[in-house]
């Protein structure tokens, strides 16, 4: 079972996760968005809000408003109001912007409460000196620092691009307004109610009968095998090079002499034994003595990382 | 064959709850994507109960299900919910009328150690400005960028710089385009001294001081040239706000560096979080108090030239200010 363990570890492409408290007292655990998926979020969003200027640009060119020093002043209000208002607005109505929509992301209260609105306006008032001047900076440097020594401005670019990369270094990854304003990004996964796999039985999947587990051949394995059995069964197909495999390991471990084809393949069997397995860990694990994995018994007692919502 | 029931209590577990989840799963979908008020009175009602169920159903199934998809569903359930029913709140107009009435005027009384110091910086800042250019006038252009002088330097006439303080607007838009523009130029520079502020508040403390500089030059230049009293009548009245404006994102930026360099007993990011909402409500009326003084700028100024008129319109800013900032939300409500 090790030989798929690595293809089905979703810790290993997870990022660090953060609990929250909420106010009716369960901890929620959420992932926090890696520095690529908000640059990705950033990204989209600065590609909407300039539509927003083109199309302005476009709808007076059409009416001949553009020449009229009106629209000068409607542009640049326009400006204003995209270049601060539109992350706020939206993280306002929904403490996401379209762009972390699409990212999956969202903006949370670090401390687990509601989100303030000022803290959504703090976290986007600091974005001008995180992002914009260290991007003005990079395009331009005499337009921030239009006077001065060289090495001045030398030390001036590093400082300010500095404040761009403190999300690189914070263990939370929090930007600067994040830092201020108490607010974390996280992942936010849609995750859809998917088929009990213990319910295989009751929908007569198989109909010659169920191979029936001694207690002894249900002491191999823990909750990590358990779950990465899980995995198999829901990912892989039905006639799978895969399935058969896992049939034979386990076969092998936990001392079973019969034939799976017996029970009509790899995948019955393997069913059945997810479902004597679970049952037989969840029962221990209501009398507080699962056992985490298959080496947590013997030596190490190391327990795998995606285990620790069911460790206490 | 066994029931599955009978196999394993987290199957009807499950099975007694899922019809709830699904439900909340609806509510949440339609209120992502048209908000709450889209709602029926009915899901509305509905949607604490879910959202408690859903996460004493997490906690139980932590406890009881080893089903790792039931787990994620739930896991990621509870956190849309949670966004949700603890997301931002509030209807904009009242928020904005509460801010103005209450927010805004106590946060800046309750720091008013900071407004003070950054005024006194921004004092000393036009203090010095005016002294250089009355003893060395020809430090004025390394003072004033030749942008902002306009022609408005040494080498003018008196009666340039008399012109330069009753110009004309020809047309309305012009000035709509110069309201517009101060507007978004000086709101630009407050929303960069708050957010300096974390930069220890040493960049607030020069953009202060040269702030003042600037005015204390321009003002010797004008006072030379007997123009004392057209100038003031020029600059306070829009100067009143805007000179106020820059001076509360000074202390904005200037509380965030005290929070930063000496955070007492607390650690730096919880100290910094801590005096975050306080500044940006104080930065975020001083936007406002920016809008105000463009619009002083881009229209009263062009269109009235009496001194009179402007004198007691500065005279009326100056005492509406000080009223607001000494009263304004001292009732609790």
């Amino acid at each position: 079972m090790t030989v798929t363990a690595d293809r089905f570890d979703d810790a290993l492409r997870a990022g660090p996760r953060v609990v929250l408290q909420t106010p009716e007292g369960v901890p929620l655990v959420m992932t926090l968005a890696s520095v690529g998926e908000r640059a990705y979020a950033f990204t989209i969003d600065c590609l909407f809000a300039a539509i927003g200027l083109l199309a302005l640009l476009f709808l007076s060119l059409l009416t001949q408003f553009a020449g009229s020093s009106l629209f000068g002043a409607v542009f640049v209000l326009a400006f204003f109001l995209l270049r601060n208002g539109w992350f706020l607005a939206h993280e306002l109505r929904s403490g996401r912007t379209p762009g972390k929509r699409r990212a999956a992301l969202r903006v949370v209260d670090a401390r687990g409460g509601p989100l303030e609105p000022l803290a959504v306006v703090v976290r986007n008032l600091t974005r001008e000196v995180e992002v914009f001047v260290p991007l003005v900076l990079l395009a331009n440097p005499d337009f921030v620092l239009d006077q001065g020594p060289g090495l001045v401005r030398a030390v001036g670019v590093v400082w300010v691009a500095g404040f761009a990369l403190v999300p690189f270094f914070d263990k939370k990854r929090r930007r600067i307004g994040d830092l201020l304003a108490g607010t974390l990004v996280v992942r936010e996964p849609r995750h859809a109610l998917q088929a009990d796999l213990v319910a295989g039985a009751a929908d007569g999947e198989d109909s010659r009968g169920e191979p029936a587990f001694e207690p002894a051949q249900l002491a191999h394995y823990g909750v990590y095998e358990l779950q990465v059995l899980e995995k198999v069964l829901r990912e892989e197909p039905t006639r799978s090079l895969v399935l058969d495999a896992v049939a034979e390991k386990v076969m092998r471990r936990i001392g079973w002499t019969g034939d799976p084809r017996e029970f009509g393949g790899a995948r019955p069997f393997l069913a059945a034994f997810y479902r004597a397995q679970r049952a037989r860990l969840e029962h221990d694990l209501a009398l507080g003595r699962a056992r985490q994995s298959k080496t947590a018994a013997t030596e190490r007692g190391s327990r795998p990382s995606t285990m620790h919502r069911n460790s206490q | 064959m066994n029931a599955p029931d009978k196999v394993t209590r987290s199957f009807a577990f499950r099975r007694d709850r899922q019809a709830s989840w699904r439900r909340l799963e609806r509510t949440l979908t339609a209120a992502e994507s048209h908000g709450l008020g889209s709602l029926t009175e009915k899901d509305l009602l509905e949607l604490p109960t879910l959202h408690r169920a859903a996460l004493s159903a997490l906690s139980a199934a932590r406890a009881i299900s080893l089903d790792q998809a039931l787990l994620a569903y739930l896991e990621s359930l509870a956190a849309r919910s949670h966004a949700c029913v603890h997301g931002v709140r509030g209807r904009p107009l009242t928020a904005l009328l509460r801010f103005l009435r209450e927010s805004f005027p106590r946060a800046v009384r309750a720091h008013g150690a900071a407004v003070a110091f950054a005024t006194a910086i921004l004092a000393l800042g036009v203090v010095t400005g005016f002294a250089v250019t009355a003893t060395h006038p020809e430090y004025y252009d390394s003072i004033v960028p030749p942008g902002l002088a306009q022609g408005r330097d040494p080498s003018a006439s008196t009666e340039d710089l008399r012109e330069g303080l009753y110009s004309d607007g020809d047309l309305v838009d012009a000035l709509a385009l110069f309201a517009s523009f101060l507007f978004q130029h000086n709101a630009q520079i407050g929303i960069l001294c708050f957010a300096l502020g974390f930069a220890a508040g040493i960049p607030v403390l020069w953009l202060l001081f040269t702030n003042g500089l600037t005015l204390g030059a321009m003002s010797a230049l004008h006072h030379g040239h007997g123009l004392a009293l057209e100038w003031w009548a020029w600059v306070l009245p829009h100067g009143v706000p805007e000179l106020l404006a820059i001076a509360l994102c000074g202390a904005a930026g200037l509380m965030q560096g005290h929070a930063l360099l000496l955070p007492e007993r607390l650690a730096r990011a919880e100290s910094l979080r801590r005096i975050g909402v306080p500044a940006a409500t104080i930065v975020l009326g001083a936007v406002a108090l920016l809008a105000i003084a463009a619009l002083i700028e881009g229209f009263f100024r062009q269109l009235v030239h009496s001194v009179a008129i402007r004198t007691s319109v500065a005279a009326g800013m100056f005492i509406l200010v000080t009223a607001y900032f000494a009263f304004a939300g001292r009732r609790e409500r």
